[in-house]
């Protein structure tokens, strides 16, 4: 039961961390000011999610300290999903991938709010708001972006032929579901997938976009198992690249 | 250059290809500025609070949700297109009467305040008018 919390709680800091730190690549640089200020600040609020994750797992699991658990890891100590690992030069593929992302992890949290869990429920209830503001967010920039030009659709459709078979290993199956579905802490990833699938729909069908075919929706599993792309690594030495070289000190 | 490795989209930036030959931008189809107004409760009156860029009234309070929305406390933001609100000339501003004229200082609300108080104090008063 403490593996099982413990695989769920890595698992949402894992892919919150990565993604925050991928996003936040695009501070300065972002399409236009307000939107470089609120991708940013988004950014920030996914970290602020991992640091609380990986605060439950070191205070209620003794675990290690949030910092190291961060910054400290080895890419196959981690068990975030391939699609937060992916690198974005385009910014139709960085909204579609914050599109599924956040709609994901706004499910997951609204599944975690009726944990059995205290601590899960608490901060699914706390954050609720910024959940809710980060999908209003992509939904209006995938239904902008898909409403002008052809060109500026055709590019949004590629983004999503490429961000969507990778979104699918969001929700790779753990063999701690069947426990935390029984202790009612958490439904379980299939059942999340399936309002994944609901949730993002009207909004695809709105900017009259197409879900590609995935002929293996396994290919983008593993990333819960700890095996990662090549591109995850790379990302990890950047982070810790201050941190670790004094991990003893105080900052 | 070790640079050239990079995955971060700042560093790949230097390379991205000119846009020369795309379709340029039509007429209307620029970003418009939008006034924001900040409500700090339910039912308080909106008070300006800046601009932002947007293609759209939903995109506004999108971003105005973070450029302003974020460093106090905030119920409800309005947005409106600039262009749709309307103002005088402000160089006509001396047609209104408060500016120019002192002696019209009684058109100001101000002079009516406390009346009640005032009506109570003159009737029991112990002299009264004849």
């Amino acid at each position: 039961m403490e593996e099982a919390i413990k695989s769920l709680l890595y698992k949402i800091a894992d892919d919150e961390l990565i993604i925050g730190h991928r996003n936040a690549e695009w501070t300065g640089i972002g399409p236009i000011l307000e939107e470089d200020i609120a991708f940013s600040s988004m950014a920030q609020d996914k970290i602020g999610h991992a640091l609380a994750n990986y605060q439950i797992l070191h205070e209620e699991f003794g675990e290690a300290d949030p910092d190291r658990l961060g910054f400290g890891r080895k890419a196959s100590d981690f068990r975030c999903c391939h699609l937060v690992e992916l690198p974005t030069e385009d910014y139709g593929l960085a909204t579609i991938r914050h599109f599924l992302f956040d709609h994901a992890e706004l499910q997951r949290y609204k599944m975690l709010s009726e944990s059995e869990f205290d601590t899960l429920a608490n901060l699914a209830k706390k954050i609720w708001g910024e959940l809710k503001y980060h999908v209003f967010h992509a939904d209006t920039w995938v239904t902008e972006m898909a409403g002008g030009s052809e060109a500026a659709k055709a590019r949004l459709q590629t983004a999503l032929n490429e961000a969507y078979p990778l979104a699918l290993g969001l929700f790779e199956p753990d063999k701690h579901d069947a426990t935390l579905r029984k202790e009612k802490i958490f439904g379980g990833e299939a059942k999340l997938q399936k309002q994944w699938e609901a949730a993002i729909q009207p909004v695809i069908d709105k900017a009259g976009l197409k879900l590609p075919q995935v002929k293996d929706p396994k290919a983008a599993y593993g990333g819960r198992q700890g095996k990662h792309t090549e591109h995850l690594q790379p990302l990890l030495n950047e982070m810790g690249e201050v941190i670790n070289t004094d991990l003893e000190v105080s900052w | 250059m070790a640079f050239e490795d990079s995955l971060d989209p700042r560093v790949r930036r230097l390379n991205v290809p000119d846009r020369a030959g795309e379709e340029p931008t039509k007429e209307m189809e620029y970003w418009e500025p939008y006034e924001v107004f900040r409500q700090d409760k339910r039912g308080g009156n909106p008070v300006r609070e800046g601009t932002v860029h947007a293609p759209s009234p939903q995109m506004a309070l999108v971003l105005a949700k973070e450029q302003h929305g974020r460093r106090m406390k905030v119920v409800n933001l309005w947005v409106a297109r600039a262009r749709d609100i309307y103002m005088l000339n402000p160089e006509d501003d001396d047609m209104f009467a408060l500016n120019e004229a002192p002696e019209k200082a009684y058109r100001n609300p101000q002079g009516f305040a406390k009346v009640r108080k005032k009506i109570k104090s003159y009737k029991t008063q112990d002299t009264k008018p004849e």
